[in-house]
């Protein structure tokens, strides 16, 4: 496993942003859902090493991060990507990914240098490296934080709701990237977006309230809504939760209302049924 | 992951040659970022000005001049604190932090790499050192600089921006850098505030920048522990230093840096406190009060010159300016002497009294040798030159012609009283101030004026014959402006005086002649004697010389007045105050009093000079 908690918490004064979290991640494409306040940047910030765990077991690439030095070692074949990654506005996109790059240790500059424009072509931001941070777009400050994240392709790539602010060509641009690029890496990231899970996750954690939802396979999540998605005519008084669809008809989620056909689940209507109204701030 | 690399990534080896790889990486980006920050970039740029503003048009003395240095590094210094703190918080003030703990690097060593890039603005303080220096040298300077005193600048900026990082690990809010930087600054200039304060200026010594006096009469010796400031300055770098890293990073090493550091301060501290010996200022004194002692002289034509240690390429300097009086003169004396003078270095202390005696004998005047022109330690290039050509063409002049120099002794007369009373009442206010009636008999100790004496004129005639600078500063001189007084006309408006005359008539202060810095004594003349001068340089030399060579000892006889001298040289002679005053349109009040001045100045010079007249 790339990823292991085991009884995992930890407090932020009298909130507990995780409660005793167990589950293991490994190679491939995981993603994270959970409603705001779930516990999902924490969680990523524990798995990305800047946070230390208040107790519980937390083995990253086969290391203890509590250690020094094996939390350097961890370090050095993690890529993240933080959910406000902040930038030096007056650099250049080059210039800031070429600084993280030396921060990773990438020490020889003709190698550095050759690597940061690699990472910027992925991201597909090479005819824009020379340009100010600040000229940028939100979309694109957004694909440098990716880019810094790429370099070297890291083992382990932990992002926090990557695809926020990007624009619908963006996000399949990105899902093209992380696809092409998964392989043997193991990418952990939060999301809300069920789109992407779907599209790209092979597993899928729900974490609700700093606690374990769900932890399984897109499939799975999506099989919780099973027989019980359904298109009607009008709104269902019993429905859990309903909406009028573009063709007129009324997507109905819970128990079956008069009149109505049973439609095929996605994975959305699967993390609506788990989570219930705590979804609905999420789903509007 | 391999064994071997599991081996080799806890290898301490490895893991110390990657960090110091990682370090000097971060390094360079950094120090190219603090070298390009707008605030490095004014500190440069005002630390280049204040030089240029410091030497502009004086001929450096590199023994002297090499602690300026340090003080023109001063605006560097703050641009290098304040620089280092703010790219030391920047990923604080951008949000990056949390991006770059998840990285290999560790905080520390963003620490050493922010403190390593503070060397750009050492390597940029010792730039404008070595630009000073080439420059100084290319405008003829002279003697050699102290290494101590220039390597002092480069270390403080240095500790400037140690100091800008270790602040920035400690109070991590940019906005309180230039409060801090205020408080340093304040620490800096209190003690010099302060001059009543014992114990505040005790501080002095502890200020980054070890203050000197600046001035043109400025010793050449003086007894600034250059060496030992520097280990005190040194000192504080490295415990700047020690503080940055000690925020996040705790080891013996550093504690043993600290310890170091420690001693390194403080025993700099104690060393540059310590008092110069009893006769090590004794033979600082003995620069001033007796110079022939420690001098060379080199003789050039006619003229002896003296000079002291270091100073030999003055000569070169003085002589143009020496050569044509002298040869205006019907007979060139032989036994001329022109001495450099230094004024004592201040000391404190244990010799506080003897350098007191040496400050007042010094500031009474030239020593009055007739045979001796005095010059200081300064001497002016380019646009200045003329000004200190034209004193010590005066110091000759005066020699030439007879004109005491030095303090004497007058005995105030009836006349004076007299006058006195009638210009000021009762209460004569002596030398604008005093509030004790002048008492006939009374001695005065003080230098002379030769008010309406031919020689006076003569001389001035010789300094500004001597190149057409000197005619022009001399011109300006004359024909300058009235400073501090309002003329009302007869309209009773403010009138436009354009005639030297009555400038002269007017102005019953000396004439301001453009004294250059670093001459004892002042060349004390009267604007109507300078008229008379304007006059006479308006004639050719080849003409002037006959007539004032074929009645050269009448001309220098105390009781030939400027008046004959011009009839006899068939100038116009000055016409009488009320007629000059009267055409150029001046209140009747003011030609009134001005006429009654005229009358006063040749009964008692003193009155009207606060001088007596040379005799």
């Amino acid at each position: 496993m790339t990823v292991s908690l085991h009884e995992v918490s930890q407090r932020f004064g009298q909130t507990t942003a995780l409660n005793r979290v167990s589950f293991d991640v490994k190679p491939g494409v995981t993603g994270l859902l959970g409603p705001n306040g779930a516990g999902k940047t924490t969680l990523l910030r524990l798995v990305a090493t800047v946070l230390g765990a208040d107790s519980g077991e937390l083995r990253l690439l086969g290391r203890d991060p509590r250690d020094g030095v094996e939390r350097t070692a961890i370090r050095r074949r993690l890529g993240y990507m933080p959910q406000e990654p902040g930038f030096h506005r007056g650099f250049t996109a080059f210039e800031f990914v070429d600084y993280v790059a030396i921060l990773k240790e990438w020490t020889d500059r003709r190698a550095r240098h050759v690597e940061v424009r690699r990472v910027l072509e992925r991201v597909g931001l090479g005819d824009v490296a020379s340009r100010k941070i600040k000229a940028l777009s939100g979309g694109m400050r957004r694909r440098v934080a990716l880019a810094q994240a790429l370099l070297g392709d890291a083992e382990l790539l932990v992002l926090d709701e990557p695809t926020a602010g990007l624009d619908p060509e963006q996000r399949l641009r990105f899902r093209e990237l992380l696809s092409t690029n998964a392989g043997d890496q193991t990418v952990l990231l939060s999301t809300h977006q069920t789109e992407d899970v779907a599209a790209l996750c092979g597993h899928v954690v729900v974490l609700d309230a700093g606690a374990v939802r769900f932890a399984g396979t897109p499939a799975e999540l999506t099989a919780l809504a099973a027989g019980r998605v359904w298109l009607a005519t009008e709104r269902s008084a019993g429905a859990r939760l309903a909406w009028r669809t573009g063709d007129g008809h009324h997507r109905c989620i819970g128990d079956a209302p008069p009149n109505a056909e049973l439609a095929t689940p996605t994975l959305e209507d699967g993390y609506l049924l788990l989570l219930g109204d705590k979804a609905l701030a999420v789903a509007a | 992951m391999t064994a071997a690399v599991e081996i080799a990534d806890r290898s301490v080896g490895a893991a110390r040659s990657r960090g110091r790889r990682g370090v000097v990486a971060l390094a360079r980006v950094e120090a190219g970022l603090l070298a390009r920050h707008p605030l490095v970039a004014a500190g440069l740029l005002f630390s280049a000005l204040l030089l240029y503003q410091l030497y502009d048009g004086l001929l450096p003395y590199l023994p002297r001049d090499d602690a300026g240095v340090t003080q023109g590094l001063l605006p560097l210094t703050a641009g290098a604190f304040l620089a280092a703190n703010s790219t030391t918080l920047r990923s604080r003030r951008h949000g990056t932090e949390e991006l770059y703990t998840s990285t290999a690097v560790t905080p520390t060593t963003r620490v050493a790499a922010h403190l390593l890039s503070v060397l750009t603005a050492v390597g940029l303080a010792s730039g404008v050192v070595l630009c000073w220096l080439a420059a100084a040298l290319a405008v003829g300077a002279t003697g050699l600089p102290d290494a101590a005193e220039l390597i002092t600048g480069p270390i403080m900026v240095g500790f400037g921006g140690a100091l800008g990082v270790a602040v920035a690990m400690w109070v991590p809010n940019p906005r309180l850098a230039p409060l801090f930087l205020l408080a340093l600054a304040l620490f800096q200039a209190w003690p010099g505030l302060v001059h009543v304060s014992g114990g505040l200026t005790a501080l002095v010594p502890l200020t980054p920048y070890l203050t000197k006096g600046w001035g043109a009469f400025e010793p050449i010796s003086d007894f600034r522990p250059a060496a030992e400031h520097l280990l005190y300055l040194g000192g504080l770098a490295g415990l700047a230093v020690a503080a940055a890293l000690g925020r996040r990073y705790r080891s013996s090493p550093l504690a043993l840096a600290v310890l170091t550091a420690v001693v390194v301060t403080v025993t700099g501290a104690s060393l540059q406190a310590v008092p110069p010996s009893r006769a090590a200022v004794r033979e600082a004194l003995s620069l001033s009060l007796e110079p022939a002692a420690h001098q060379r002289c080199e003789q050039r034509e006619t003229v002896r010159y003296c000079y002291y240690p270091g100073f030999a390429g003055y000569v070169d300097e003085w002589a143009p300016a020496v050569s044509p009086v002298l040869a205006a003169t019907p007979q060139p004396r032989t036994d001329l002497v022109v001495r450099q003078r230094t004024s004592p270095v201040q000391v404190d202390g244990i010799a506080e009294a003897a350098s007191q005696r040496a400050q007042h004998a010094f500031w009474s005047g030239p020593s009055g040798d007739a045979a001796t022109a005095e010059v200081g330690v300064t001497w002016g290039v380019g646009t200045k030159r003329t000004a200190f050509e034209l004193a010590l063409g005066l110091e000759v002049a005066k020699l030439s012609t007879g004109i005491p120099r030095g303090a004497h002794n007058y005995h105030v007369t009836r006349d004076d009283v007299r006058a006195y009373r009638t210009l000021y009442g009762e209460e004569s206010p002596r030398n604008g101030g005093g509030d004790l009636a002048l008492r006939a008999g009374e001695v005065i100790n003080g230098q002379c004026i030769p008010a309406d004496q031919a020689r006076a004129v003569v001389a001035l005639w010789l300094a500004g014959q001597a190149s057409s600078g000197n005619a022009a500063a001399l011109r300006s001189a004359v024909d300058g402006p009235l400073y501090g007084q309002s003329v009302p006309s007869d309209n009773d408006d403010e009138a436009v005086i354009h005639d030297p005359i009555a400038k002269a008539y007017l102005d019953r202060n000396t004439l301001e002649l453009p004294l250059a810095p670093g001459f004892v004594g002042e060349s004390r003349f009267t604007r109507l004697d300078g008229a008379y001068a304007l006059k006479l340089l308006e004639h050719p030399r080849d003409e002037v010389l006959p007539v004032l060579h074929a009645n050269w000892e009448r001309w220098l006889n105390p009781s030939t007045s400027s008046g004959e001298l011009a009839r006899a040289l068939g100038l116009p002679v000055h016409p009488p105050p009320e007629q000059v005053l009267n055409q150029a349109g001046i209140a009747a009040f003011v030609v009134q009093h001005a006429v009654e001045e005229a009358d006063l100045a040749r009964i008692s010079p003193y009155a009207v000079y606060n001088l007596p007249r040379c005799r």
